[in-house]
């Protein structure tokens, strides 16, 4: 299917609304669905860490009791990681990968559609416990064995989330065999493995990841169900069995998980960075090594976070974690080095891909220190591992989802998000998460532990929470003007054009939003960026080999008229 | 063999390289530490990953005939039809259906059963379709032998 090759016949008659989502097995339709669903889940979790936050921001103050707090803190981190992170980068990937290398939809349309049910009724079942008397899960987002067994916690929470989590993660591997598939199968003729987009490339080690990761956990709570209801003992030390089992089992797939959820984020910024530099991006094949070298050694590193249990060889997963600093760094010097000499324009995408350099960086600097044995030590389980995982996490998909949504979002609707708006959501979000949590390493240096409901005014530590709960409540009202902007450009008619910002890959070829088949032509594909290569040879300008890009027919990134 | 695996085209390597990195890893990491389980879990990630990479390269040669030259020369695997179900309740049906079957584990096997009824739907519906896309696809890759441009979208 190229410039020259036949059109795809389109005979697709639209449904009734509702049939046409509850049915849909269109990819497009699909990554909605899910970025929206994931969204939803963000709020929800938000609203639960903002009321934990008022419950520390005094010592002795009682807003919820601590068997509810530990609820808070387990469905906080379980949604957060499983039922944000993860499903809003396979929203965006749904939406965005058909599209860019050039197919008409998935390779399983209707095992697609199955993976987001599942993953919308794996959140919901989770969810349910709030609605029983023992309440939700209270284990932690890790959900540790013994705790996890039911001699320490019967509640029926437990078990629907151990039913919860294996549907979620029968989806994320349906997922990932569906990408694979795709980005293998139905790739337009002419784009080779390294044409592909960076976003994409991404994905695939993303979904490869998920493949090998995620059969860990399903296993870990499967047997934890055996355990609880079918009389076995796996993790159950009185009986035989071995509680650091589960944690060898759950952080296989816990800490690529972190990978698994920052590396399509990766990508995103990895699209936006070029095209609102006007440059390509530096080292195109590098930050593809890199990326696949961030996740080969994600996959060796999993006892970092059991260094205390006195049980795991610490000078191997050190040296493996302090490894991952590297391809990490070319990265985000590859990024810089994009921007380096580029002609800058600092729309609101391009201000929070900025903003995951910085955040993520510190995420990635923290990492580094609780990558040795003796410091992790000091910082197990305090404020300080909380901090870290917040920057790394939000550092990497709240940041960067954000980033891609104000990219994004002309394409999916044909509108522009508000820049004024936008800025606005960004300077809140940078300052409210400064403040929530670089008091937070401080608290945890001076060895406030994590998962505690309340602490002593002798401590001292009542200020530097106050603070972090300032910022948690700015981070929470930070979101009002996005959710605002969508609203306000969902009113508004569809102005912003097929390729507002002048990109690079084949989403920026076709209509916004794009027809269901998404291509009634495609460009000649012969390299990274055909939609760049076409845009200049309209002009009749020879691509440029390095450098500055021409400034040919690019609408949006550079220009000044700013979209309200 | 090296030679062998120099040819293949980089969707069968990047399986390839990954296993040969797992499987190097669990070695090491199974002399410095004489740790079962997680020299297991490695070991099965190199497996795995061999296993994919040994049915791709079969899988490419099998279908290496049916593509063009453009597409052995570096496109995909597979050749790009186009073709699109239309919408179809049958993923919502076996999702449903398995859900409730799950909460089944939680409130008692009624709920199992009560699960097999969408699942068993969605199920004939899900066949059904993928049936009548396979014989359509036939009718069309015969049809675009004969000059016909484009593919219909598949009910269901």
């Amino acid at each position: 299917m190229s410039a020259s090759a036949p059109a795809v016949a389109v005979r697709h008659t639209e449904p009734p609304a509702l049939v046409a989502w509850l049915a849909t097995t269109d990819h497009k339709r699909i990554g909605v669905l899910y970025m929206v669903t994931a969204f939803g889940f963000f709020l929800l979790a938000g609203l639960m860490a903002m009321v934990m936050r008022s419950e520390l921001a005094q010592p002795g103050q009682q807003i919820v009791s601590a068997q509810t707090y530990d609820q808070l803190f387990t469905i906080h981190g379980t949604l957060m990681m499983l039922f944000f992170a993860t499903p809003l980068a396979i929203g965006f990937a749904n939406y965005i990968v058909p599209l860019q290398i050039g197919a008409a939809d998935m390779a399983f349309p209707r095992l697609n559609a199955l993976s987001y049910w599942l993953f919308l009724f794996g959140g919901v079942i989770v969810l349910l416990g709030f609605l029983t008397t023992s309440g939700a899960a209270d284990i932690g987002w890790t959900g540790y064995a013994p705790l996890s067994e039911v001699r320490y916690s019967a509640n029926v929470g437990v078990d629907l989330w151990i039913v919860g989590l294996a549907l979620s993660g029968a989806s994320s591997i349906m997922g990932a065999v569906n990408f694979i598939a795709t980005i293998y199968a139905r790739r337009a003729p002419g784009m080779t493995m390294f044409r592909m987009p960076i976003f994409t490339w991404n994905m695939l080690v993303t979904a490869t990841m998920i493949l090998f990761a995620f059969p860990a956990i399903t296993g870990a709570l499967a047997l934890l169900y055996i355990d609880r209801h079918l009389g076995g003992s796996f993790f159950d030390a009185s009986r035989g069995g071995d509680p650091i089992i589960y944690q060898h089992l759950f952080w296989f797939f816990g800490h690529p998980e972190v990978y698994i959820v920052a590396i399509p984020f990766f990508g995103i910024v990895s699209e936006i960075f070029p095209v609102f530099s006007r440059k390509p991006l530096f080292g195109y094949r590098l930050v593809i090594l890199a990326t696949i070298l961030i996740a080969g050694l994600s996959m060796t590193v999993w006892a970092h976070h059991m260094f205390t249990t006195g049980r795991v060889n610490l000078p191997f997963f050190s040296i493996m974690s302090l490894l991952i600093a590297v391809p990490t760094g070319i990265k985000i010097f590859n990024w810089i080095a994009t921007m380096w000499g580029g002609r800058l324009s600092f729309r609101v995408p391009l201000l929070w891909a900025i903003g995951l350099i910085y955040v993520f960086t510190i995420g990635g600097i923290t990492g580094v220190i609780v990558a040795s044995p003796p410091l992790d030590f000091q910082f197990q389980d305090t404020y300080f591992v909380v901090a870290h995982l917040h920057n790394v996490i939000i550092g990497s998909t709240v940041f960067a989802g954000f980033a891609g949504i104000y990219y994004w979002f002309p394409k999916f609707t044909g509108r522009f998000l508000s820049e004024r708006l936008g800025r606005l959501h960004f300077a809140a979000w940078m300052v409210g998460f400064a403040l929530t949590f670089v008091p937070q390493y401080q608290l945890g240096a001076e060895g406030m532990p994590r998962r505690i409901v309340d602490y002593a005014v002798s401590t001292g530590w009542g200020a530097l929470n106050l603070l972090s709960t300032l910022g948690a409540f700015l981070l929470g009202l930070g979101t009002i003007p996005f959710l605002a902007a969508v609203v306000l450009a969902l009113r508004e008619p569809a102005t912003a054009g097929d390729d507002p910002w002048g990109g690079n890959s084949l989403e920026w070829a076709t209509s916004s939003p794009p027809p269901h088949h998404n291509f009634r032509r495609l460009p000649p594909i012969r390299s990274e960026r055909p939609v760049f290569d076409e845009r200049l040879a309209r002009a009749g300008i020879d691509p440029p080999a390095v450098g500055v890009e021409p400034d040919v027919d690019r609408p949006g990134a550079g220009a000044a008229d700013v979209a309200e | 063999m090296i030679e062998r695996l120099r040819r293949q085209p980089e969707e069968v390597l990047f399986f390839a390289r990954s296993a040969a990195f797992a499987l190097v890893v669990a070695t090491v990491y199974w002399f410095i530490s004489y740790e079962p389980a997680g020299t297991t879990l490695l070991g099965l990630f190199g497996v795995a990953s061999a296993f994919a990479a040994i049915l791709l390269a079969r899988g490419q040669r099998r279908a290496a005939p049916a593509i063009d030259s453009q597409a052995i020369a570096g496109g995909p695997f597979a050749d790009e039809s186009g073709r699109v179900p239309t919408e179809t309740f049958a993923p919502l049906q076996v999702g449903s259906g398995l859900a409730i079957a799950g909460l089944g584990l939680v409130f008692g096997p009624w709920l199992i059963l009560a699960g097999l009824l969408p699942i068993a739907l969605g199920a004939v519906t899900w066949l059904g379709s993928a049936g009548a896309e396979l014989e359509a696809t036939e009718h069309s890759d015969t049809a675009l032998g004969d000059g016909m441009a484009g593919l219909p979208p598949v009910d269901g």
